[in-house]
């Protein structure tokens, strides 16, 4: 009775901007040119922490070609941040009023007819400072009597976020080993490829457009719309080709409400680009964290409980930091059982540059911390450390109280496959001195279940359309940022209707165009929620065009029908089915003409508190250590994953890769090296991102699971692999040097310190 | 980040060159390929209003060897063009490996050897080889032509034996003598495609199983490359073996002085030019 058609679902479907993006095709913010259009430059402060006393921006004013100058007194000072839901959290103004808290802070902003006017009028801008003095370290910040970044936070601390279940005293008593260690990280920046931009302009009928870099553009509405003092709808975001984001372009900036307001103010479009010394000087950047845990264990390597005490140096304002926060606590808990657990989360003001949202947000922090921490656990107990989290790895259906239920888990099988694929018993047993394999695993989130924004829309929306040519137009808010859902929800819309995927035409990027709403890029959430909804809006065309193949072919009504090949048909009779085409024209036909359109959503319900589904992985590093000098190779990596069905392994592997780059660099070379609130390094020649030559030999392999949430089975593929690399090569490091790194980055300066100790 | 203004001169004779610098003396900057100015104008690191562009000159890309004069490499001559020259794979191993682990092939195609010296920088990566291999650097002025020795060259980061109205016209590198070799080394720890933390060449001189003489140059170490005559003068006379590579590393660590900066702690440095003169070492007498 079985019959199975040819499917969409797995097959390595080429992404349809990859050519206009290799030839330089494809326009992206800074491409874009209005007539009459003018050129911003900001005005950053060169101070971490100071009083305003006085600007003047006459001269500037003065200056040939200039057409407009702003600063915080020229425009109302509306407080926002994405944590709309908790209005106090929104701590951020576009421009500085009377106080400058990094440097960096936006302060005025100038629109001048070309780039170079404007740049030269924000260096004419006088500026009176009194300097304060400033915190640059979360020790510093939480020190009795330190300078309160913000007034309504004199203990500096923005925010406290605790999760707790079962008797975490009870469980450390009753182990028969307990450690307790403190890790620290560092701050990263995201190097997308494509600096943020926008452009913005003021159309005939008074409403604003905003062309602009940003992972969200519903976000960006609503921000800039609130911020302007204008309705949402008099706001329209266009969201053109954006190159990477990792996090970094989630929440309004300082430059799009410059340039909005400047737009609104002149008549003509301005345009605000901001370079790669900004972006690294002053943009947003992971979290360093100093996590304490505390852990216990039987003797036979069980997990009685745990408890996390995580400190985040969120810089000078809150940004996403609330939600990073609570979630290195929610994945400290993550991978293993563990009974008894107690987690604090403490979000510390400082004068650094504000830290922001980043692949992986706050799991690459916790699961260095935690994996690290496992490692030790498995030489403490003389437990191949592969053994110690199977003893220990979660299962399809365990909870977090309170907070999340597992519905899908591969965990185990990743573990195994992965010690077959690396070889690992037979080469830990054979290494020589300087070589040695790491492993660590993960655990990440299909998209984000707590509506921190307060949006009043469903989460993910999609609009579907069928014409009579036998094509589909897909529309959706969601939005492609490199990661590929410009190719993976037609894709998936193909599957549903039968259609090849070069059928399905896509609006998307325009929230004047696109159905109410989607929440934008992050927390791998797209093809999760976006893929839902497009699931949703084709299931209700489906109604209507079924009802017409029923008549025509005049089913039993026990039929099942189908879409595929192009056609629609009896499941039992696929070959004589009615194109599809055909059958749009009859529905159509029968609608008086109406088109055949219908909306499909996505809000996650009762799912908890974090996502409606979870990832897995584990991932081995093979390295070898230069004795004499310290120096990491990373000889090959082996990476085991569940991502759920894998509806496009071209792009699983994409994202695979580019994590791997990622995680190498915060593993080994990339730092924001920072002195008293500056950031030293503010060029690629000095912050070192991998490049393609550094880039180690990568065997992976999937492990289907099928998570009942996603759409076909599916979930996350690629954020969370940001995670265990690190921790995978710290513990290769350590197995190859004895060098136990417990604050990233790895440097060949601490790997020969400990030889030396150890020689000595 | 964006260039100041400046006025782009494009001469086409070395006269009109110093007619340029003549006129606008102090306020006029040189450039070959432009990538090291053109950054360092960029990110403000330094300034002029003349910028006298020499790729139209005639006959400064000159790039001749032969065996009595050796190695003339002219002011624009490209570093790719330098490193697979015949004569330099031949003759003088430890420069064309130096441009070969040099920033990235789009800047070897671009940047020039001389322009690598002009700009001075302690960590030039092929400033330790030609210092190894004795070169001279030929100034060239309205006042007439005069040969510096290279290790006279440098005054200190970003600053030379350049005058007012100064260019250098060519580097003269002479032919190595009979069993005498160089080995550049250089490490970055961070990537593949790096600025130097650590650079050394080592050239010696075996004659009958002894090393006749060293020559050791350290870069990055101190405010201009370095010359590390007690390494040198540990190796002058000696039967090359491990025990004496050692001592050489001992040596070489205590003779220089690097600082701490974003890229390595001094001790750090310190170390690596050890290992690096360590291995140099090892690397030439397995060669011979």
């Amino acid at each position: 009775m079985s019959h199975t058609r040819d499917t969409l679902i797995g097959k390595s479907v080429p992404r349809p901007d990859a050519v206009a993006k290799v030839t330089g095709a494809a326009q992206y913010t800074d491409d874009i040119s209005l007539p009459n259009m003018l050129h911003g430059a900001l005005l950053r402060s060169p101070h971490a922490h100071a009083f305003i006393r006085k600007i003047d921006t006459s001269r500037a004013r003065a200056l040939a070609g200039v057409k407009c100058v702003i600063t915080g007194q020229d425009v109302p000072a509306v407080k926002y941040g994405n944590w709309r839901l908790v209005p106090a959290l929104q701590d951020e103004t576009a421009l500085a009023t009377d106080r400058v808290r990094f440097i960096g802070d936006e302060i005025a902003a100038v629109a001048a007819i070309d780039r170079e006017t404007a740049e030269r009028a924000v260096e004419l801008i006088e500026v009176e400072y009194e300097e304060l003095p400033g915190v640059f370290t979360v020790e510093e910040a939480l020190a009795e009597g330190a300078p309160a970044v913000h007034e309504e936070h004199q203990d500096n601390i923005s925010l406290t976020r605790d999760i707790d279940y079962g008797n975490v005293e009870r469980a450390l008593s009753e182990a028969d080993l307990v450690l307790e260690d403190t890790f620290s990280t560092h701050p990263v920046s995201h190097v997308y490829m494509e600096p943020c931009s926008v452009v913005a302009r003021t159309d005939t009928d008074g409403r604003l457009t905003v062309w602009t870099s940003t992972q969200t553009p519903y976000y960006i509405q609503c921000l800039l719309a609130r911020t302007l003092g204008v309705r949402e709808n008099d706001v329209r975001v266009i969201k053109p080709h954006v190159g990477g984001g990792f996090g970094g372009k989630m929440e309004l900036r300082p430059w799009e409400f410059a340039a909005a307001w400047m737009a609104r103010q002149t008549g003509r479009p301005v345009k605000i680009t901001i370079d790669r010394q900004q972006e690294l000087a002053a943009g947003r950047r992971r979290h360093p964290v100093v996590i304490t845990s505390k852990i216990g264990f039987k003797k036979d390597g069980t997990i009685t409980g745990k408890e996390v005490t995580a400190r985040l140096d969120g810089g000078a304002y809150n940004g996403m930091g609330p939600t990073a926060t609570f979630l290195i606590g929610n994945f400290s808990a993550m991978l293993y059982k563990v009974p008894a657990y107690r987690y604090r989360g403490i979000y510390v003001y400082t004068n650094n540059p504000p830290a922001g949202a980043m692949r992986g947000f706050g799991a690459p922090q916790a699961l260095f911390a935690g994996e690290m921490q496992m490692n030790r656990a498995a030489e403490a107990l003389g437990i191949d450390p592969i053994e110690l989290r199977l003893r220990n790895a979660m299962e399809t259906g365990d909870e977090i109280p309170g907070v999340a239920r597992i519905s899908s888990c591969g965990l185990r099988t990743c573990l195994e496959e992965v010690r077959t694929l690396s070889n690992w018993n037979e080469r830990r047993a054979a290494s020589a001195p300087g070589e040695g394999l790491g492993i660590a695993c993960y655990s990440f989130i299909s998209g984000g279940v707590f509506n921190w924004f307060n949006t009043k829309y469903p989460f993910s929306s999609a609009e579907v359309k069928v014409f009579d040519d036998g094509t589909a137009q897909l529309t959706t808010l969601a939005a492609d940022i490199g990661q590929g859902s410009d190719l993976i929800l037609p894709q998936i819309l193909a599957e549903e209707l039968g259609l090849r995927v070069e059928d399905i035409r896509l609006v998307t990027g325009d929230t004047a165009a696109c159905p109410q709403s989607d929440l934008g890029t992050w927390g791998s959430r797209v093809t999760l929620m976006a893929g839902n909804a497009v699931r949703d809006a084709a299931k209700k065309i489906k109604d209507e065009l079924f009802k017409v193949v029923s008549l025509k072919l005049g089913l039993n009504v026990i039929h099942e029908i189908e879409c595929g090949h192009g056609t629609i048909y009896a499941k039992s009779k696929p070959g004589k089915g009615i194109p599809f085409a055909e059958v749009v024209q009859m529905a159509q036909l029968a609608n008086r003409g109406e088109p055949i359109r219908a909306t499909g959503y996505y809000t996650p319900r009762d799912v908890g508190l974090v996502s409606p589904a979870f990832s897995f992985g584990a991932q081995v590093a093979d390295v070898r250590v230069d004795l004499d000098t310290g120096v990491v190779e990373v000889a090959g990596m082996y990476t085991v994953h569940d991502c759920g069905t894998e509806l496009n392994p071209m792009a699983v592997e994409g994202q695979l890769e580019g994590s791997i780059q990622m995680s190498l660099g915060y593993a080994l070379s990339e730092e924001l090296v920072m002195h008293r609130g500056r950031t030293l390094n503010t060029t690629l020649l000095d912050y070192k991102i991998p490049v393609a030559l550094d880039m180690p030999p990568s065997v992976s392999k999937t492990v289907e699971t099928f998570e009942p949430g996603g759409p076909f089975g599916a979930k996350e593929a690629g954020e969370g692999l940001a995670c265990p690399t690190a921790p995978a090569i710290a513990h290769a490091v350590h197995e190859a040097t004895g060098y136990f790194c417990r604050n990233l980055p790895i440097r060949p300066e601490r790997i020969l310190e400990h030889l030396d100790r150890r020689a000595r | 980040m964006r260039l100041p203004d400046f006025d782009f001169h494009v001469p086409t004779s070395l006269e009109e060159v110093f007619d340029l610098l003549d006129e606008h003396a102090g306020a006029a900057m040189l450039m070959a390929g432009g990538t090291d100015v053109l950054p360092s104008l960029k990110l403000g690191r330094r300034t002029c209003s003349h910028l006298i562009w020499l790729k139209r000159v005639p006959g400064l890309d000159g790039l001749a060897y032969d065996d009595t004069e050796g190695l003339n490499i002219g002011a624009t001559a490209l570093l790719e063009d330098v490193r697979v020259f015949p004569a330099t794979r031949e003759h003088y191993v430890a420069l064309s490996d130096a441009i070969r682990d040099l920033a990235t092939p789009q800047t070897r195609a671009k940047g020039t050897v001389v322009g690598n010296i002009c700009n001075a920088s302690p960590c030039a990566d092929t400033a330790t080889p030609l210092l190894v291999y004795g070169a001279r650097v030929r100034i060239s002025s309205r006042r007439g032509t005069r040969d510096v020795p290279l290790e006279d060259f440098f005054r200190g980061p970003r600053r030379t034996a350049l005058e007012l109205g100064d260019i250098v016209e060519r580097i003269l590198v002479p032919k190595p003598a009979p069993g005498e070799r160089a080995v550049f080394l250089k490490f970055s720890p961070r990537s593949k495609v790096d600025i130097a933390a650590v650079n050394v060449s080592v050239g010696i001189r075996l004659v009958g199983g002894i090393i006749e003489r060293a020559r050791v140059f350290l870069g990055t170490v101190a405010p201009t490359p370095v010359r590390a005559p007690r390494t040198e003068a540990v190796l002058a006379g000696a039967r090359p073996d491990l025990r004496l590579f050692e001592r050489a590393s001992g040596t070489a660590r205590e003779e220089c002085a690097p600082i701490t900066d974003h890229r390595a702690t001094k001790e750090y440095k310190t170390h690596m030019v050890g290992v690096l003169v360590r291995r140099a070492l090892e690397r030439l007498v397995v060669q011979a």
